[in-house]
C-alpha cells in the first residue's frame, strides 16, 4: 500500500517507469472489460491504450481517498460507456452475423456438435451483451464475466448495491430474452 | 416469467448465494411451477456461459505501444501549455462537446464582429456601456457628444426641423447661458447633448403629452449621465463636472413662484447664481403646450456662506412669501389650466423677437467669457477645495395674463 502511494506520487509527477509499475496487473483485466463491451480485438486494443492514457493524465486528480483499482475500473467502466454512445449510430451486422449461429442455452453433451454450439452461443452472448444498456452491460461483465464482488462494482460505479443487485438481474433477464428470441427466430427460419 | 416471490430468490439460487431455507423453498416450488423452473434453467444456463468466457491475452505489442505512448504524451505535456493539453483532450474523449464549443464561440464572434447584435458591437468597437444606455434610453443613434470635433457635426440646424422660428431665436439665446431647454413639439421624445468649449447645453424635446414633472427625473438623470460620461472620456471638464456632481451637498432647498417677465426673470436667477460665486447646475424651460403655463426649472449650487442671501435675493425677484425647505415641492402652485397655446405661441415669438436683439451680441460676448470662467470654476472645485455648498431648486411659471386663470 506505502509502495502504491509512492508510485502514485511518482506516477502523478508524469515518472512513466513509476506509472507503468502501477498498472501493471491491471492491463489484462482492463483489456478483457473493454474487450466484453465492445466485443472486437482491436477496438479493445484502441481504447485499452486511451483508458490508460487518460489515466496518467488524469491521475493528478485522484484523491487518493479511495483505492487505485477502484479509481482505475471507474475509468474504464465510464470510458467504455462514453465510446460506446459515441458509436450508437454505427450499424452492426449482428442479426446476419447470428443468422448463421444456432444457439442452444442447455444444450449440454460431449458431441463434436455441441462444442461447436458452444462456441456459437458464446459467440452469440458476445453480441447480445453489447445490445444490453450501458449500466446493465456493465454490471453484468463486472459481475457475471470478470467476477467482481457487489460491494466492489458499487465502488466503481458509484451506487448502492441494492442497485448494483436490480441491475445485474435486468441485465441477465435481458440477454436471456435477447437470446431466447433469436432461437426462436433462428427455428422458425429453419 | 418467473413468480414475484421468487423472482429475487431465483436470482441468489443461480448464483449460490441463497440461504438454506430460500434453497429448499425454491426447489419445492419449482417442482410445481414450470415458468419458475424454465427461469432457474435458463439462467443457470447463461451464468455458466458466461463463466465460460476465456480470458482475452493482451496483444504482443500492446505494451511497447502504451510504453512509447506515455513517453510521447510526457514529452507534449513537458512543451504544450495546459490549455492546448486540454483542448486535446477534449477534442480527443469528447469530440461531439468540442465541436459543439468551437461552433458556438465561432458563431458569438461573427455575431458580435458583423454587428448582427448592435449594441455589444458599438460597445466593443469603443463606445462605454453608459453611452450605450443613455441614447437607447432615448431612443436615438448615438447623438450623445462630448467632445468638441463631434459638436461641429450635431449642429442646431437638426434640431431646426423640429422646432418653430421663434423657438429657435429664443434657444440661441438661452444656449449662452448653458441652458437645458424641454420645448414642447409634436414629435416624439428626443435628446442632445452638446458639449461647447467647456458649456455643457442639453436639449431635449419633450412630448407634448408629457407634462414637465414627469420628464424632469428622467431628464435629471441623464444629465447625470453625460458628466459621468465625459468624466469616463477623460474630458477635463468632464472629470471636474462628474466631481461636481459627486459633491454631496449639506443644505438643499425649493422654491415655486409666478413671474409676470418670465424670461427676464430666469436671467435674473441666472445671475444671481454667478454673483453669489456659485453655479448652474441644470436649468430647463419647458414651453407651454395649451394646458399648462411656461415653466423654468434650475438647480442652482451656491456656497453655504451666500445661500441665505441669495434666496433672498430669488424671493424678492418673484415676490415670494412662502418660507423655502423640503416640503416646498408639495406647495407648487398649478399653472392656469386653460391658456390657449396660439396665445403662447404668439407671446413667445414677440418676446423671442425683442430679447434676442439687445441680448444676443452682448450674451455672445459674455458667452466665451462666462464658459471660461465656469471651466475654471468646476475645475477648481473638481480638484481638492471643498466648500459647503447649497443646492438651491427653483421653479419659475409664467404668470398668465388673464388674471381670473390665476384663482389657483
Amino acid at each position: 500500500m506505502e509502495g502504491d502511494k509512492d508510485l502514485i506520487r511518482r506516477a502523478k509527477k508524469g515518472d512513466v517507469p513509476a506509472f507503468e509499475e502501477l498498472i501493471s496487473g491491471y492491463e489484462k483485466k482492463v483489456y478483457n472489460i473493454v474487450y466484453r463491451f465492445f466485443a472486437n480485438p482491436e477496438d479493445a486494443r484502441d481504447i485499452t491504450q486511451e483508458i490508460f492514457l487518460k489515466i496518467f493524465t488524469s491521475l493528478k486528480g485522484f484523491n487518493e481517498r479511495a483505492a487505485f483499482s477502484t479509481w482505475l475500473y471507474r475509468i474504464v467502466v465510464n470510458t467504455c460507456i462514453d465510446f460506446y454512445r459515441r458509436r450508437e449510430g454505427e450499424t452492426l451486422p449482428l442479426l446476419e452475423e447470428m443468422a448463421n449461429n444456432e444457439v442452444k442455452l442447455n444444450g449440454r453433451t460431449d458431441t463434436p456438435e455441441s462444442v461447436v454450439e458452444k462456441k456459437e452461443l458464446i459467440e452469440a452472448l458476445k453480441k447480445a451483451i453489447k445490445e444490453l444498456p450501458g449500466d446493465q452491460k456493465a454490471c453484468v461483465i463486472l459481475r457475471d464475466i470478470e467476477g467482481f464482488s457487489y460491494m466492489e462494482i458499487s465502488e466503481i460505479l458509484k451506487c448502492s448495491v441494492g442497485t448494483v443487485k436490480s441491475r445485474i438481474s435486468r441485465g441477465r433477464r435481458a440477454l436471456k430474452q435477447i437470446l431466447e428470441e433469436r432461437e426462436l427466430f433462428l427455428k422458425n427460419n429453419v | 416469467m418467473a413468480c414475484k416471490k421468487f423472482d429475487k430468490i431465483i436470482d441468489k439460487y443461480v448464483e449460490g448465494l441463497a440461504t438454506l431455507e430460500e434453497k429448499k423453498a425454491l426447489e419445492k416450488h419449482v417442482e410445481c411451477c414450470r415458468a419458475c423452473k424454465q427461469e432457474v434453467d435458463g439462467l443457470k444456463g447463461l451464468l455458466e456461459s458466461l463463466n465460460s468466457f476465456e480470458s482475452m491475452d493482451l496483444p504482443e505489442d500492446f505494451l511497447p505501444t502504451l510504453h512509447n505512448r506515455l513517453l510521447k504524451l510526457k514529452d507534449e505535456r513537458r512543451k504544450a501549455p495546459t490549455i492546448i493539453i486540454s483542448l486535446q483532450r477534449l477534442c480527443r474523449y469528447n469530440f461531439k462537446g468540442f465541436a459543439f464549443g468551437m461552433a458556438t464561440v465561432i458563431l458569438a464572434f461573427f455575431l458580435i464582429h458583423f454587428g448582427v447584435m448592435p449594441d455589444i458591437n458599438r460597445q466593443g468597437a469603443g463606445g462605454n456601456p453608459v453611452n450605450q444606455k443613455m441614447t437607447g434610453y432615448r431612443s436615438r443613434p448615438s447623438l450623445s457628444v462630448s467632445s468638441p470635433e463631434t459638436t461641429l457635426s450635431a449642429s442646431p440646424k437638426a434640431e431646426s426641423k423640429v422646432t418653430t422660428d421663434a423657438e429657435k431665436a429664443y434657444e440661441k439665446m438661452m444656449m449662452t447661458k448653458n441652458f437645458q431647454i424641454a420645448a414642447t413639439t409634436k414629435s416624439q421624445t428626443q435628446g442632445r447633448t452638446v458639449a461647447r468649449g467647456g458649456d455643457h447645453i442639453t436639449r431635449f424635446l419633450v412630448p407634448e403629452n408629457k407634462k414637465p414633472e414627469e420628464v424632469e427625473p428622467k431628464d435629471a438623470a441623464l444629465t447625470k449621465i453625460d458628466m459621468q460620461q465625459e468624466a469616463l472620456r477623460g474630458n477635463g471638464f468632464g472629470v471636474a463636472s462628474a466631481k461636481l456632481l459627486s459633491q454631496e451637498a449639506e443644505k438643499s432647498e425649493e422654491l415655486t413662484f409666478y413671474a409676470e417677465d418670465f424670461d427676464k426673470t430666469v436671467v435674473q436667477v441666472l445671475s444671481l447664481a454667478d454673483k453669489s460665486d456659485g453655479s448652474i447646475e441644470e436649468s430647463k424651460i419647458f414651453e407651454s403646450n395649451g394646458e399648462s403655463a411656461r415653466r423654468a426649472y434650475m438647480v442652482l449650487k451656491v456656497p453655504k456662506e451666500n445661500s441665505t442671501k441669495t434666496l433672498e435675493q430669488i424671493k424678492a425677484l418673484g415676490g415670494l412669501s412662502v418660507a423655502p425647505g423640503p416640503q416646498m415641492k408639495s406647495l407648487t402652485v398649478k399653472g392656469p389650466e386653460k391658456a390657449e397655446a396660439s396665445q403662447k405661441e404668439e407671446a413667445l415669438s414677440e418676446k423671442s423677437k425683442i430679447g434676442q436683439a439687445p441680448l444676443e451680441q452682448s450674451q455672445k460676448e459674455q458667452a466665451s467669457l462666462e464658459s471660461k470662467e465656469l471651466k475654471e470654476r468646476a475645475l477648481a472645485q473638481g480638484s481638492d477645495v471643498q466648500k459647503p455648498m447649497t443646492i438651491i431648486r427653483i421653479n419659475i411659471i409664467e404668470k398668465p395674463s388673464n388674471p381670473e386663470s390665476e384663482s389657483n
